[in-house]
């Protein structure tokens, strides 16, 4: 009776720690919820590692997280060529430009800046760890 | 009863950590991964990208999910590559008509295809 008694408590108090969530430390959304963006444009993220295909895997994989989010995410493909067939390929360069010409082309409520910190993996004695990092910044346009 | 007792309590515990996840807003498919190939744009041809996209959108119905913004601008993009504006300009409008604040960056893009 008295490992039935100790087992009910272990469940119990595992199952109390499987629910635990880490809670994210809580941030200021109040700006966020002013603006109240739609759309959301992605622009080809600085890449400070030395994996070439680094900003297409990211580009690629952060449209369904927006989307499902709710917002528009405008068609990654569509806005990198449209910023190769005007003459900017480098992500830093796009980085820079002006707000309103953004708006301009693409008119869309904010802009999502990506910067690739870490990409792939490291390999540390024994073990490997495959670690990708992205610091990013929704700006209202 | 003690057998019983635990086995609920296994039961308990497995179910109480399953969140029930809201179903996706739209279905995605291959999508992400296309993109990925465009931007690498050695692997697979154009053509190959196209059918991809388009298995994407049937699937999409098959299923009965919304397709994911984009998948459509991002057809008619393949199409324009390939030499088929009419298919371009097709998928441009469907993408115009299910997410409407796609329209500025459209109308911008088909007057560049029509300029």
């Amino acid at each position: 009776m008295k490992t039935f008694k100790f087992s009910i408590i272990v469940m119990f108090s595992s199952f109390m720690f499987g629910c635990t969530t880490t809670q994210a430390p809580s941030y200021n959304y109040t700006e966020f919820r002013q603006s109240d963006p739609l759309s959301i444009l992605v622009l080809p993220p600085i890449n400070n590692t030395t994996e070439v295909v680094a900003p297409y895997s990211i580009m690629a994989q952060v449209i369904a997280p927006i989307s499902e989010s709710g917002f528009y995410t405008l068609p990654v493909a569509l806005v990198e060529q449209t910023f190769r067939n005007n003459g900017l390929t480098v992500a830093n360069d796009i980085h820079a430009l002006p707000k309103e010409k953004l708006r301009e082309f693409f008119g869309s409520d904010a802009a999502l800046y990506l910067e690739i910190r870490e990409y792939g993996t490291s390999y540390v004695i024994i073990s490997s760890d495959t670690v990708v990092s992205v610091s990013a910044t929704l700006v209202d346009l | 009863m003690k057998l019983i007792v635990l086995f609920s309590a296994v039961i308990f515990l497995l179910a109480g950590c399953g969140a029930t996840q809201p179903p996706p807003l739209y279905y995605y498919g291959d999508y992400p991964a296309t993109v990925y190939q465009f931007f690498k744009s050695d692997e697979i041809t154009v053509s190959e990208q196209i059918d991809e996209m388009k298995q994407v959108i049937e699937q999409s119905n098959n299923n009965d999910q919304r397709i994911a913004p984009g998948v459509h601008a991002h057809l008619g993009m393949l199409y324009f590559e390939s030499g088929n504006p009419t298919g371009g300009e097709f998928h441009f409008m469907q993408e115009k008509r299910l997410f409407p604040e796609s329209s500025h960056f459209i109308d911008f893009l088909l007057k560049q295809h029509k300029g």
